[in-house]
């Protein structure tokens, strides 16, 4: 999803997820009403939000993921390996340990990815991820989205980076103002021109 | 169901975990109530210790031997007024506190005690004689001495109860030495020997009236500061962080999570709950004397001390969800505790409040009034005085504030409004 501050990208997150009902309308994640059967679209869904990843500080980072699972259902054994799985795949072994409360940015940001995808959800929801990242946290977030994708994930990201969102989406859905206004796909090429689809996008709506 | 209590224990077992690892949670909610009253207690004693050293070291008590403008019209009785000046002067000499120093008139009595260099000035005028008519100080003549002491002044105003006493014993044993001089004997003076004598124990029923006050004021106090500061991180604090968010968008049901973190704030109001009279104990073994006195017996009988147990928990259960509700109802951690302070007013106020009430003319209405209510039933459980009807309506109030306080947590916790960051 591409599109400027306000043009309601959280928002759809926020109610794909879940944790918002739309005003109108039905949301239908996997097969489940959001609405109505919220506990199992949740369970389906692995939701990272933009902003304050929202981690607990005094808890390890291994202890946070692996709360996270446990509150999402999962079996003791298949939360411990889930966890420790995940803390493989980030390359987190070697702070996974500590608190978070002393972790960097991209630390935070792989946790909270970690957690997001520790119950195994067939659908990830990525608000804006790489945003406030170093160059190689991000890298490695974007590696990981992309094993992710290659594993058969669906995955709906949010992002103001275009070139990330080229390198990463197999559609690219506009929105300005509240409305989806273009749904972009690669050219036979397998490349997008989204500066010159955005620009005419949302100079078409005004 | 039994999916909603794993998750219960889990969410319980973490906040839990969380809180206490947190050094200004812990600090707060049980290093501040253990060692408040100790300290308090050990700043008093010190002070008593030290006002009684200076009482023993001595009272520098001025006395003013002739006071020009009361002898103005007291010619006539001069030679019998300085006699009893000298008396006066004398009585307080031979007193083995006392330093004694003329002064030679009022205004210099009142600049002296201004400065500090007497605790008290003793204003001495004319006694009447033998012979005339009425007590002394009851003419028209008004008062014939005058303790003058500083009001604003602790050690001058013990000072004034000591010589006070010594002006009595005085004033009484110039009136025996008169009435011996008549032959009057002094029990025509005391016609009527009272003897005041309570039904309980002196020092028991002492240590039950204080324990009555006491238990409804530190339960209610404590039971509110004990799960404050967990109440704040648990509800408002995850809101700040941002970490309810991702909590609500689990598949664990609202209704587990409002549970654990329930259960999670509650234990940390009883250990805080545990610590704040942990602290009184230590306070009462460190300086009894503070207490009022060294010689009170608190005894309680045990189904006394199981109903007072049973109640605290349920006082800790009360203030934990409504704090909690407060605190999903707050945007931040600070605006939590702004919406505490209102509540911590109302537990004082309920505490303090039972002081003077007498349960036996209390009318039944009292135990509708919430938090009243609940230290009515502490101070009714500690005097042995607790009726079957105000512990039910009390009990079922109990119950009706926590379910209601928990909708409303849980209600606010289901909110939409619940993701606005602080």
């Amino acid at each position: 999803m591409l599109g400027e501050n306000g043009a309601g990208k959280t928002t759809t997150l926020r109610m794909i997820a879940g944790l918002i009902r739309p005003s109108i309308g039905q949301v239908f994640v996997n097969g489940y009403d959001a609405q109505l059967e919220p506990a199992r679209t949740r369970r389906s869904v692995g939701a990272l939000f933009g902003g304050a990843v929202g981690l607990y500080d005094r808890l390890s980072g291994r202890e946070n993921i692996r709360y996270f699972a446990d509150l999402n259902g999962l079996s003791a054994s298949d939360a411990g390996r889930s966890t420790e799985d995940l803390i493989e795949l980030l390359a987190m072994q070697s702070f996974a340990e500590r608190r978070v409360a002393e972790y960097s940015s991209g630390m935070k940001q792989r946790t909270a990815l970690a957690r997001a995808l520790v119950h195994r959800p067939e659908i990830l929801l990525l608000d804006e991820p790489t945003t406030g990242l170093d160059i190689s946290s991000a890298m490695i977030v974007q590696r990981f989205v992309h094993q992710q994708k290659s594993e058969g994930k669906l995955i709906l990201l949010s992002s103001h980076n275009m070139e990330e969102l080229e390198t990463l989406c197999d559609r690219v859905l506009i929105l300005h103002s509240g409305r989806l206004c273009h749904v972009a796909r690669r050219d036979a090429a397998g490349a997008y021109d989204l500066r010159g689809l955005y620009t005419q996008t949302v100079e078409g709506v005004q | 169901m039994r999916r909603t209590l794993q998750i219960t224990r889990m969410v319980f077992r973490k906040e839990l975990t969380e809180l206490l690892r947190d050094a200004r949670t812990v600090l707060i909610s049980l290093g501040v109530p253990l060692v408040l009253f100790p300290v308090l207690v050990l700043v008093l004693s010190v002070n008593i210790t030290r006002a009684e050293a200076a009482f023993e070291s001595g009272i520098e008590l001025g006395v003013v031997t002739r006071d020009t403008a009361d002898d103005a019209g007291a010619d006539d009785a001069a030679d019998d007024t300085a006699q009893d000046r000298l008396n006066l002067h004398t009585y307080f000499s031979q007193q083995e506190l006392l330093s004694v120093r003329s002064l030679p008139d009022r205004a210099t009595g009142v600049e002296t005690l201004k400065a500090g260099d007497v605790a008290a000035v003793v204003i001495s005028g004319q006694l009447p004689g033998a012979g005339d008519a009425g007590a002394a100080g009851a003419g028209d003549a008004g008062p014939n001495v005058t303790l003058l002491y500083d009001n604003t002044n602790i050690f001058s105003q013990a000072a004034a109860e000591y010589i006070g006493v010594l002006l009595h014993a005085y004033s009484d044993s110039v009136l025996a030495a008169r009435m011996a001089e008549l032959g009057v004997p002094s029990e025509s003076f005391t016609p009527l020997e009272v003897e005041l004598l309570g039904l309980h124990d002196p020092s028991r029923s002492a240590g039950t009236l204080a324990l009555s006050f006491l238990i409804p004021v530190l339960m209610l106090v404590s039971a509110a500061l004990g799960p404050l500061a967990s109440a704040a991180d648990l509800g408002a604090g995850e809101k700040e962080r941002g970490t309810l968010e991702p909590l609500l968008g689990t598949g664990a049901g609202r209704t587990a999570l409002l549970l654990g973190k329930f259960g999670a704030c509650s234990v940390m109001g009883l250990l805080g709950m545990l610590a704040f009279f942990a602290g009184a104990g230590l306070a009462y073994l460190i300086g009894p004397g503070v207490f009022g006195s060294d010689e009170l017996q608190f005894g309680l009988s045990a189904g006394a001390a199981a109903l007072l147990i049973g109640l605290a928990v349920a006082t800790v259960l009360v203030l934990s969800s409504l704090e909690l509700a407060l605190s999903f109802l707050a945007r931040s951690a600070k605006a939590a505790q702004t919406y505490f302070i209102p509540v911590l007013i109302l537990s004082s106020a309920a505490g303090y409040g039972t002081y003077m009430m007498n349960l036996e003319v209390l009318p039944l209405w009292y135990y509708h009034v919430p938090l009243f209510n609940i230290a009515l039933v502490f101070k009714a459980v500690v005097l042995g005085r607790l009726g079957l009807v105000p512990m039910l309506i009390t009990t079922l109030w109990i119950a009706v504030y926590i379910t209601g306080a928990l909708a409303a947590a849980g209600s606010l916790l289901g909110n939409e409004s619940a993701l606005r960051r602080g």
